[in-house]
Parts: structure tokens; sequence; C-alpha cells
């Protein structure tokens, strides 16, 4: 071994053996690998939500780049710079919106092309429609006219020199109009520097040619494909009105509409209840820009209390549990789009004294969701199964919707004997300076010899006050 | 002064592990980088390490090694940063040699060549170990030790 080797050993012996090394610092060692494991956690996050967002738009815009069959240079980038930016997407409630319509709003289904088009102005429109399938008799036997509810969803994608967007409409089948706005909206606005309108309308066989002329100053047409039309201008979406127009060959106006009647309208979306009750969601987008979602139900349960028009709201593209939205743009569904009332059943053998027997139901029910202060006994005299829900009653009348219990009466309106026994009853709940809750159904039953509320009853309504019965 | 025997039975778990390698790793990382508080700070690390990848290490040892290795690398490289900008901003560091000729000329040395060296004529291990642990084929082990010995020569001998 030379000297320089052993010298070598030596220092390095010397390095190590001046290095104290007492027993570790566990506490220490702990802390670091909390700091780690956070610090991954922060990377796997980030990292998630880098394919989350990027992924699908690297995607679309790679897509549309392959896709393009027109003369390349025509669509270009998406972006100023030449590529999208997160922030185009999580500034533009459309395109969010849109997103989760394109990737996963209407539950993976397919995206049929429609067409793809340039407008005048160079902006790129490609059209898809998704079927959904039209659903006109609903289980209770109620069938609702085709056109009630749409039959596919549209889906555009819009892009410019500048910005890139989506589109949302819809397709309804059995729409005898010759032009139908479906849905309306804007694109790069939100900094792009490249604002524009779109328009989704649906048109009838006769109509060859739809344009519109935006208040802005933009103006657009094309012929329909399948009935569809996509119009789209570079315009101020500030200015929200404007005019489409439906053609025939010969050039005469079919039909026209007002181009802000879908995009600042205050769409109601009908849906229909498990039990029987049609539920109006209306006058807001999903986004909550800028008024509080108002869900009334109609003919069956709530009353309505139309919300007023919302100029800054987009339409709804989604209704609660899924439901697909109206026929009508604007305000209240057609009355033949709302569910009517549940029936009654037939009448079974009567009790010996109906007269009597309806007027003690009546009463019942009067007195069992009379509100405020009152005889207790009384009240729970005329309910079925009343002990077990003494504990209920009380937290209803105590609970986040004490005032509208207390403000509460009902009203019987109908009254069917089924059997000497029991009784099918429809009443209104009215709660004084609140929602109304009327056609409600329920039961009356004979019990110990006097007619009272049935417990399935009084727990159905005192759901409508959050408040659960507890099990049999 | 030569580097603690191997135990008979690698250690089963992390306590313990960390209680039987800790003071073995901390001289090896002193013996690189020549400071007690640098290598105490570089194995915590390199145990943090080891607790995360322990369900898919079977030589618990090895692993460590390699990870004090590429630590004190890192920690090379960043004094080396460091001595840079302080250069740039008017306080140039003493890069003569200074009372340990050796230890500062073993210091200047490349990284790998360095590491080589300490794991030779530290650690006593064989080309093959020394090439685990520095990812290296054991053919330019050899290759290493050479030239850093022949390093360490000239820069002693000037």
């Amino acid at each position: 071994m030379s000297n320089l080797e052993q010298n070598l050993r030596d220092m390095l012996a010397r390095r190590a053996d001046a290095t104290p090394t007492a027993p570790g610092d566990w506490q220490d060692l702990t802390v670091r690998m909390a700091r780690r494991h956070r610090r991954a956690q922060r990377m796997m996050a980030g990292a998630l939500a880098l394919v989350l967002v990027v992924g699908p738009l690297a995607g679309f815009a790679i897509a549309r780049a392959v896709e393009d069959t027109e003369p390349s240079g025509r669509v270009t980038a998406a972006g100023p710079s030449g590529s999208v930016s997160a922030n185009q997407i999580a500034t533009s409630p459309e395109a969010v919106k849109s997103l989760s319509i394109a990737y996963g709003g209407v539950g993976g289904l397919k995206l049929e092309k429609l067409f793809r088009r340039t407008s005048s102005d160079g902006i790129a429109v490609r059209a898809f429609i998704t079927r959904s399938g039209a659903n006109s008799c609903q289980g209770d036997g109620w069938c609702p006219p085709a056109d009630c509810f749409p039959d596919a969803s549209i889906t555009g994608e819009l892009s410019t020199e500048a910005a890139v967007g989506f589109a949302t409409g819809y397709h309804y089948a059995g729409t005898t109009s010759d032009l139908k706005l479906t849905g309306g909206g804007a694109l790069g606005a939100n900094g792009e520097g490249s604002p524009a309108r779109w328009t989704v309308a649906q048109t009838s066989d006769r109509v060859a040619k739809v344009r519109v002329s935006f208040a802005g100053g933009g103006h657009d047409e094309m012929a329909p494909v399948n009935g569809v039309v996509l119009l789209a201008a570079l315009t101020d979406p500030a200015n929200s009105g404007g005019t489409v127009e439906a053609l025939d060959t010969s050039g005469a106006v079919l039909d026209h509409a007002d181009a802000s009647s879908v995009s600042t309208g205050d769409q109601v979306a009908v849906l229909r209840a498990s039990d029987g009750n049609a539920v109006v969601s209306g006058g807001t987008s999903e986004f909550g820009s800028s008024s509080a979602s108002t869900t009334t139900v109609v003919a069956g349960t709530a009353t309505t209390t139309t919300p007023p028009p919302n100029p800054g709201a987009g339409p709804s593209t989604a209704a609660p549990g899924g439901a697909v939205p109206p026929v009508t743009g604007v305000g209240v569904p057609r009355p033949e789009c709302i569910a009517p009332p549940p029936s009654l059943p037939a009448p079974g053998v009567q009790p010996a004294n109906p007269a009597a027997a309806k007027a003690e139901v009546e009463q019942a029910f009067a007195t069992a969701y009379a509100g405020g202060p009152g005889n207790d006994d009384a009240k729970r005299a005329v309910v079925q199964d009343s002990n077990s829900l003494r504990a209920t009653l009380d937290e209803a009348r105590k609970g986040s919707f004490a005032q509208q219990v207390a403000n509460a009466s009902a009203v019987v309106t109908d009254v069917v004997f089924t059997s000497p026994t029991e009784a099918a009853v429809r009443y209104d709940i009215n709660v004084k300076n609140s929602t109304n809750f009327t056609g409600r159904i329920g039961k009356a039953l004979f019990v110990d010899g006097h007619w009272k509320v049935a417990r399935v009853t009084i727990c159905a309504d005192i759901s409508l006050a959050g408040v659960s019965c507890p099990a049999k | 002064m030569a580097a603690d025997p191997a135990p008979p039975t690698a250690p089963t778990s992390f306590a313990e592990c960390y209680a039987e390698l800790r003071p073995e790793m901390i001289r090896l990382a002193a013996a690189m980088t020549g400071s007690s508080e640098t290598a105490q700070d570089l194995v915590q690390d390199a145990f943090v390490r080891l607790h995360g990848a322990w369900d898919r290490v079977h030589e618990p040892r090895a692993y460590l090694r390699r990870a004090v290795v590429n630590a004190c690398h890192s920690h090379h490289r960043r004094r080396r940063v460091e001595r840079r900008h302080a250069a740039l901003g008017g306080t140039e560091m003493n890069a003569s040699l200074g009372a340990d000729e050796l230890a500062d000329a073993l210091d200047g040395l490349p990284h790998r060549q360095r590491a080589a060296l300490v794991l030779r004529f530290y650690t006593d291990l064989s080309d093959v170990d020394i090439a685990s642990a520095l990812g290296c084929r054991p053919g330019t082990v050899a290759s290493l030790i050479h030239r850093g010995l022949e390093q360490l020569r000239r820069v002693i001998d000037r």
C-alpha cells in the first residue's frame, strides 16, 4: 500500500471517528417523514390537477388539429400563444360547463358528429349530437307531448384565433315549429379579447337556411343539418339582443326569434318526481352566477313560485337528479308539459255514514296540521300512532323549518273512501308567507273509533321540514 | 479506523435498522463530507427515504449506502454553487489547501472519484459493492479509484 493510500485511510478514519454517533433523534426522523409525506401528497395533487386540466385540453387541441380536414392553417392553435391556457377554462363558466357535458355530463354517451363549418368570421365550428332517446310516457302513465323534453343534446366546439369554447343546445323530437332556439351563449370574452356569440337552433324540414344578426353587429348563416344549426359570430356579448330567422328555399322568412331568448332567458326544467309530482327547477345557471336556485313542485306538492327573469344567467343545462331541460326556453313550461296531479283511487266500500266520516277526516287533517300554539293532546288524538311520533313532532316544531311549521295549515279538498276504514285524501298544506304544497295525496285511517291522519302521511309531510320519523 | 463489520443478519424492522445502521452511515457520510452536522442531516434524510421504500427494500444497508452517497453528491453540488455565488458576491472563500491538504484535495475531486475512494479506503468495499453504491459497472470502479488517486497525488505534489 502506498503512502498516499495509507494517509487517505487515516484521514478518512479521523473524519469518521470525529463524528458523534449518539443514539438517533427519532423525533426528528418522524418530523422529516411527515414532511416528506406532505410533499409527496402535494406533488400527487399537482400532477393530478395537471392531468385533469391539461390532459383534456391537450387532447381536444390535438384532436382538433389532427381531425381538421380543411387546409392547414385555417384553424390554428387555440390560444394567442399557440396553446390553451388553463386560465381560459378556469375563468369561463361556459367552458367549464361544456367540459362537464363533453367529458361526462352526458354520462359518457357518444358524440355523433353533425357537421363542421367555418363561419364568415373565421370561427371554426364542430357540432355533435348526443342522443338520449325520447322519454314520452312516465312510469305512472302520464305521457307528455314528445316535444316537452329533449331527446338529444347538441354540443358544439368553437374556436377562433384567440379563444376556444363550447356551445350547448338541445334537440326535441316531435317539434313542429320552423325555428326553435335551444341554446345560446358566448366565448372569448374573458380576457382573450375576441368575444363571440353563438346560437343553437332546431328547424323544421321546410327551412333551407337560418341566419342570425346579433345586436353587437355579428352575422352568420347556414343550412340546417338534420334540422340543427349552430351559428356563431364575432360580436360583443354585452349586446344580448339580435334576430334569428328561418328562411325557405325562396328566401322567405318562415319564422324568427329573439337571439337572446335562450342565452339570457329563464329556462325552466321539469322533471317527474318519484311521488308523481312535477318538480320545476329554474332560473339559474348551474354555476350560480347571479341568482339563487328556486326549486318548486307543482301539481302535486308545492305550488310554483316562478322565479323572476334573470338576465345574467345562462341556460340551465342540468336539472337536479339528471333531469332534462324543458321545451320552453323562456319562462314557465307549457301546461301540457307539466305532470298532472296524481289522481285519487276509485271508491270502495263506503263507511256507514260517509258524510260524517268525511267531516271527521277534514277535521283531523285541519287539527293535525294546524301550526302555532295549540292543544298537543288534541293534535296527537287525530294522528295514527302519535305516541311514537311525539319526539318527531317536537323536533319539527323546533327545527330549521320551525317558522314554516308554525305557520302551516291544511285544507282537505277531496276524500275518497276505499274501504270503511281507509280513505284517500287530497289536501293542501298552506304555509303563511312561504311555499304552499297543494294537491297532496294522503291517507286517513279509522282507528279506535275515530278517523285519523295516517302515520305514513304525517311522516311524508314532516320530512318536508327535514325531520324523519323513527322506524316503526 | 476500519468500517464496522457487517452484522450477521439484516435488521428486520425499521427501528432496528435505524438503531443498527445509523452510526455506520453517519461515519460514512462524515468521511465523504468532512462535516459532522452535515453527516447527521444527510443520514436522517437517507433513513426517511428508506422508510418510504421499506416494503420493497431487501438490503437496507446497500440501499442506505447508496442513498448516503447520493445525498453527499447533492450536498457537494449545493456547496459548489454556494461557493460560486459567494465568489461573485465578493466574499471569496479561501480556495487554497488548508491544514489537511489531503482532505481538501479529496473534497476537490469529482463526486464519483471521491465516493469510490471513500468506499474503498474507508469502508473496504469490493468493486462490486462500490459499483452498486455508485450505480456503475464494477469495471468502472477501478478506473475511478485510479484516477482519483492520481488526482490526489498531483494536488499534493504541487
